[in-house]
């Protein structure tokens, strides 16, 4: 069944596909967007960890099976209106230079097919239109730009005991860079600081997909269907155009929507597993992957927090849930380290007792009263840190078909993904600095978590050769050239900062490109 | 918005439900305290459960550890921790394997069953079912998941009210605040 022709089709309403839908409907595109997940509006974000969880992917039919080992999934993602972004926590930061260069640099790992010098008009204005916090010149790392359009955040008890951790080591941190308002910009109110990050944003303070480019998208006219899952890219019989892509629909009806240009949004585990899922006689291999890439390279970040209880009161509910202060004195790379990997700290996260990132998650080994007695004493006292750092790019990390099939008769996506000495290296570095800090800064109790992940990147990566990349630097695949990757998939490497101000920047490029380049 | 009553559950709990209160808002603590049936646990499974959950974190059976269980394992979306664990099956066909290997586990070990332990007994097994050390373990999933799973659902129910955030002393400050205890 065939919908009506449109300009454009863009697969996912996360922060990529509602950029893409933004700039394509002011630019006087008929857009449709196909989302996966159903509807959630700001009204529904209840302030509870419990009603926040099913933000996170979960629902009821499974679309990824992990190997092992390997990382978790669900929590980095969602599949609702505005996608994982809408539970995300809105930290901003630019890629550094290096960041673009780590194979030229050291022989390893991948470069970007782009400079940061090309990026930055990007990133620049990104933050003009989305409002960003922070205080450019006490970042003393952030490469070139323009300064941030909104004074950094509030610094509360716990972020003011932590930075004295640092300083006595002689460490520096700046207030944390977010895409959340310390006062009112572009309409949209200012923080109150309450911590509820993860349940989503009703108030619009946090820049997620609702409250900007999707909102600006439906403003202009772009259409979006909900509970439309994207099974495959359909093509030309050569194969060289994409015509458009199947989906079903709510009702289980298999449909289809012819389109001029076909963007894929729909992140870094099931962009793959549509490209791979989209084979045809053209592409027997899955569309876009004459060179075996597709799938390829996934990439997190690595992460771990520290904690500490302190003895003083700490205020642990407030601020907002990424933290409060960064430091980014470890994100040179640097093999004499004994890891090839740049790092950051993220310090001083709001805390609610429960859920996986709660009070009582952090001491998994404590129950009974010993249970109820840390709780007490952190739900005022406790301060933490979180290292986010980087994953060093291999291909054997990867997103491919399961042999088990979802009920529309389509492979799951399977991800395999394994750490490797570089990542474990990093994390017993880090780790142990972050001990260090937290006891300089007077805690007299400290510990640690264990090495996880946050954050999908990778599977789709941009690279200027063919064989060794999906897309080109705009995300346009090298092999069908109406049909577009967009998203943190496209990241050759992690990098050590969150990545959704980059995937803006990097969309907002890509999306241009093609406006000047529309097939005709 | 997820505000299920819990007429409408399954079709099990039905007759039952008829005979006992309905509450117009799902809440676990209420529903523990009226008996409401449950839609998806079995009442052996959930005596068990409830018996360790309450050691893992006191006040957790008056809290409706059991009945919060229940009610999300019986919904289309479980917002239990366990759903972050992406196992491969449908959530409850785990809480139902643990709890019976549990009980074979410990009937095993002490000749007992857990609630008749005394404290450092229960500890012991605590420890081992931590560890993942409780043999024989004969479940899908791994005896440590239990322990953590099982541990995080009691966390929820005793720590994430309003109620509870206020005996913490820490602030709620909701900008949408819960309709249900949590």
């Amino acid at each position: 069944m065939a919908a009506e022709h449109v300009d454009a089709v863009v697969v996912g309403s996360g922060a990529a596909g509602a950029i893409m839908a933004a700039k394509l409907s002011a630019a006087g595109k008929k857009v449709v967007i196909l989302e996966g997940g159903t509807t959630v509006q700001p009204r529904e974000m209840v302030s509870a960890d419990i009603y926040g969880r099913r933000l996170h992917w979960g629902g009821p039919a499974p679309a990824v099976r992990l190997a092992t080992p390997a990382i978790h999934t669900n929590f980095s993602t969602g599949w609702q209106t505005g996608g994982t972004a809408t539970h995300h926590y809105a930290a901003w930061f630019r890629l550094h230079e290096e960041d673009f260069r780590m194979r030229s640099t050291f022989g390893r790992g991948n470069d970007w097919p782009i400079s940061y010098d090309e990026l930055r008009p990007y990133y620049d204005r990104i933050q003009t239109e989305v409002g960003i916090s922070g205080d450019a010149t006490a970042e003393v790392w952030r490469p070139a730009g323009e300064p941030y359009p909104m004074p950094g955040l509030p610094t509360f008890a716990q972020g003011a005991v932590i930075k004295r951790g640092f300083e006595k080591l002689g460490m520096r941190t700046a207030p944390l860079p977010v895409a959340i308002n310390t006062r009112e910009y572009h309409g949209r109110p200012a923080c109150l600081y309450d911590g509820w990050c993860d349940a989503g944003c009703p108030i619009g303070a946090l820049a997620n997909p609702q409250t900007v480019y999707l909102k600006a998208a439906l403003a202009q006219g772009a259409e979006l269907r909900t509970h439309a899952t994207v099974t495959r890219v359909l093509t030309t019989a050569n194969g060289k155009r994409a015509t458009g892509v199947e989906y079903v629909d709510a009702d289980g009806t298999r449909r289809m929507q012819p389109a001029d240009v076909v963007v894929l949004a729909a992140f870094a585990i099931q962009n793959p597993r549509i490209l791979l899922n989209s084979a045809n006689a053209a592409h027997p291999n899955g569309l876009a992957n004459v060179s075996g890439m597709v799938g390829k390279n996934l990439l997190v970040h690595p992460t771990t927090n520290v904690y500490g209880m302190f003895a003083e009161e700490t205020q642990p509910a407030m601020g907002v849930a990424i933290g409060q202060l960064v430091s980014q004195d470890g994100y040179a790379k640097d093999p004499q380290k004994g890891f090839l990997a740049s790092y950051q700290w993220l310090i001083a996260s709001a805390w609610k007792p429960n859920g996986l990132l709660g009070l009582a998650a952090s001491r998994q080994e404590l129950y009974g009263a010993a249970l109820d007695d840390f709780m007490h004493r952190a739900a005022k006292h406790i301060g933490t840190l979180q290292m986010v750092g980087e994953t060093f790019p291999v291909a054997e990390n990867r997103v491919e078909l399961a042999s088990d099939k979802d009920a529309y008769g389509f492979p799951l996506a399977r991800v395999v993904f394994s750490w490797s000495d570089n990542e474990r290296a990093l994390y017993e570095h880090a780790s142990g600095e972050g001990l260090s800090v937290l006891r300089a800064a007077g805690a007299t109790e400290t510990w640690r978590g264990p090495l996880v992940n946050q954050h999908l990147m990778g599977g789709t990566i941009m690279g200027n050769d063919p064989r060794t990349s999906v897309a080109d630097s705009f995300g346009v695949t090298h092999e069908v050239p109406n049909l577009v990757i967009a998203g943190p998939g496209l990241y050759p490497t992690s990098a050590a900062v969150n990545p959704t101000f980059t995937l803006h920047a990097l969309a907002l490029r890509g999306v241009e490109r093609i406006l000047r380049a529309w097939p005709g | 918005m997820q505000r299920k009553t819990l007429i409408g559950l399954g079709g099990a709990s039905m007759l039952a439900t008829s005979l006992a209160p309905a509450l117009a808002v799902f809440d676990a603590r209420e529903a523990r305290a009226q008996g409401a049936p449950y839609a998806v646990l079995t009442a052996q499974d959930a005596a068990v459960l409830e018996s360790l959950g309450d050691v893992l974190v006191p006040g957790a059976r008056e809290a409706g550890l059991t009945h919060f269980i229940d009610h999300e394992l019986a919904s289309e979306q479980p917002r239990l921790f366990l759903r972050f664990s992406q196992l491969p099956e449908p959530l409850a066909a785990y809480y139902a394997s643990w709890s019976r290997a549990f009980t074979s586990a410990v009937q095993s070990r002490t000749g007992k069953p857990f609630a008749a332990l005394d404290a450092p007994a229960r500890h012991a097994i605590v420890e081992a079912l931590r560890g993942g050390t409780l043999a024989p373990w004969n479940a899908p999933a791994p005896a440590a998941l239990f322990y953590t799973a099982l541990r995080l659902d009691a966390v929820d129910v005793v720590y994430g009210t309003i109620a509870a955030f206020e005996r913490l002393g820490m602030p709620y400050m909701p900008h949408i605040a819960p309709k249900t205890t949590w």
